[in-house]
């Protein structure tokens, strides 16, 4: 009996950890679909010709799309080529250093060097300004400056733990240095390249801290926009604001849904295939 | 007759470590050469270096007369087999099979031709559209020969690949890869720390110690004449009598009696095995070695014995023919 109990047990942490997000989910949504007391799709209909909220969502998806992409790509060129010295205790530390900082404090860091007249912007023809800016460049440079770090530790296990002897079978078999990264590494990365990207878009897509300090006034991204929403004096936009909070949260969802479907069957077949 | 494989004063130095040096050896076409020594001895090295993995420190590779010593492994016609399968995890075992097939400017017909002939050379035509996590390790190797044979070598090495099967299955792997290999004519160098598996499988062994070869010949001259003590105590069937002198063992026999005529060392039955149905008898010396011998008469354990031998077939290292 115990033993058919201890799954159970162990999940119960993760379980009381989930009940706090399952239940703000399941109330913003009963907020949102109950804005006069009884059930109506009105507030989502709403949400949903609003332009400015539109605009806002793609702005969000694009800005997101962005960063998770520039942060896989120089993450895992930087793992890649830089393995030798990512390996030794300097070399983790280094990658670790970012990561102790809050996204705030790395938002600061962009606007001293990227604002107008700032350390780095000062110092460039015309004095470009790539913080607060509508193209949103200091979100996503914030963004690169605390997302490169994770994708890097989250590929280093993966690639000190490689079987590397692939490299040498692909090489004795006849393929080239290209051939060699797409059959012998970037079958067994991707799995973690995707999930990384997963949390990174997830994150980007719907954080507060960083576009709040960053971002420009207009576009605004879905985190701020909806921050508007909820805190402004006009209580009738709550719902609105829960509306949107539930159609990100479930966006992010259907996006994960699909991937790690795509994704599991490939999984298994290189965990279990080795 | 030119070899069809040629090596030549070869050596392998990283930095101040040289891992093996002077070595050399021949092999015509269709030959399978073993190579026989402990583990971390450079035996693997010699293959990678072989196969264009590492870059000779100095000495020539020919094959067919064509010095491969400075090709790439991408484009030298030298295939590894690992210790490993090395399957891709994501590929099916067609593609598996087909892998190398990619880099050669074949069609797709083909190509297709040739992978469905090579899965069946290995008996594993109901396989192709598997995944590697449904086989078994024994079907993972043949599919790994066949990616390998799929590309027709012209030398093909084997880096202990059976190491990581069973006992029983190794056996079998062993005969059948020897089988295909002389099926196609296959001109291979097979690595192995195991001595029956070097003589089960070679048509040549060379005893690698210490980064070079001590002796190479066929499977019977160096079983019946180790040149060396060393190779003498790896083979572990030839009864060393002392530095410079050693008995085929299939020469000593058990006795009650001393006997002055012949020479003899004393001991006690320490216990009777039984091998593939015949009984071996194990003694204890008094010099404390253990030495098991096959005898037809009944003993008991505890009994005083003389291990015999006629002095006549003494022989000495370094040399071939018997004594007196």
């Amino acid at each position: 009996m115990f033993v058919r109990r201890k799954p159970w047990l162990m999940l119960t942490p993760a379980l009381l950890f989930l009940l706090l997000p399952l239940y703000g989910l399941w109330s913003a949504l009963w907020n949102s679909l109950t804005p006069d007391g009884e059930v109506t799709l009105r507030v989502y209909s709403a949400l949903f010709s609003n332009t400015e909220f539109l605009f806002s969502f793609f702005y969000s998806m694009w800005i997101a799309l962005i960063s998770t992409i520039l942060s896989l790509m120089i993450g895992w060129l930087m793992t890649r080529f830089f393995l030798f010295y990512l390996e030794n205790t300097g070399g983790k530390l280094a990658v670790w250093l970012p990561m102790i900082f809050p996204h705030f404090v790395w938002a600061y860091l962009i606007l001293l060097l990227f604002r107008e007249g700032g350390v780095i912007s000062g110092f460039l023809p015309g004095d470009p300004a790539f913080a607060n800016d509508p193209q949103g460049i200091g979100i996503i440079l914030t963004y690169l400056g605390k997302e490169i770090p994770f994708v890097i530790l989250m590929l280093l296990p993966v690639y000190l733990e490689r079987n590397r002897a692939y490299d040498d079978l692909v090489e004795t078999l006849g393929g080239s240095f290209l051939s060699r990264i797409k059959d012998a590494e970037w079958p067994f990365i991707a799995p973690v390249l995707i999930e990384t990207g997963l949390i990174i878009f997830a994150f980007t897509f719907s954080a507060y801290e960083v576009p709040a300090l960053v971002g420009a006034t207009f576009p605004e991204m879905i985190s701020v926009f909806t921050y508007d929403w909820f805190y402004s004096g006009d209580w009738s936009e709550r719902p609105l604001a829960f509306a949107a909070m539930v159609s990100s949260s479930a966006f992010i969802g259907i996006v994960a849904w699909i991937l790690l479907f795509f994704m599991n069957k490939k999984r298994r077949n290189i965990t279990e295939g080795l | 007759m030119t070899p069809f494989v040629r090596v030549d004063k070869a050596s392998k130095r990283f930095g101040a470590n040289e891992i093996f040096r002077n070595v050399s050896f021949r092999l015509e076409e269709g030959q399978i050469f073993s190579v026989l020594g402990p583990s971390g001895g450079g035996k693997t090295t010699l293959l990678r270096c072989l196969a264009g993995l590492e870059t000779l420190s100095s000495g020539e590779l020919f094959i067919n007369d064509e010095n491969l010593t400075r090709v790439k492994a991408n484009v030298r016609q030298v295939s590894l087999v690992f210790q490993e399968p090395l399957l891709f995890p994501h590929m099916t075992i067609r593609e598996n099979v087909g892998y190398g097939l990619k880099f050669l400017k074949l069609n797709k017909k083909e190509k297709n031709r040739r992978v469905s002939e090579f899965l069946q050379t290995v008996g594993l035509s109901d396989f192709g559209d598997r995944y590697p996590r449904e086989l078994s390790g024994g079907q993972k190797q043949r599919v790994a020969l066949a990616r390998s044979l799929i590309l027709t070598p012209k030398l093909l090495l084997l880096d202990e690949p059976f190491s990581s099967l069973d006992r029983e299955l190794r056996v079998e792997m062993r005969r059948w890869v020897r089988l295909l290999l002389k099926e196609q004519n296959i001109t291979a160098v097979f690595v192995t720390h195991d001595q029956d598996e070097a003589i089960q499988m070679g048509d040549v062994i060379g005893v690698f110690r210490e980064g070079t070869f001590e002796q190479i010949g066929s499977p019977e001259e160096v079983y019946e004449n180790p040149s060396t003590l060393a190779i003498a105590r790896f083979f572990g069937d030839a009864w060393v009598v002392d530095e410079n002198s050693y008995i085929p063992r299939r020469h000593l026999y058990l006795k009650r009696n001393e006997d002055h005529a012949k020479v003899q060392w004393k001991g006690d039955i320490a216990g009777i095995r039984f091998i593939q149905g015949l009984a071996f008898t194990e003694v204890l010396l008094t010099t404390s070695e253990r030495i098991v011998i096959y005898t037809p008469e009944d003993y008991q354990e505890g009994e005083k014995v003389f291990v015999t031998a006629d002095p006549s077939y003494i022989r000495d290292f370094h040399r071939t023919g018997e004594r007196g």
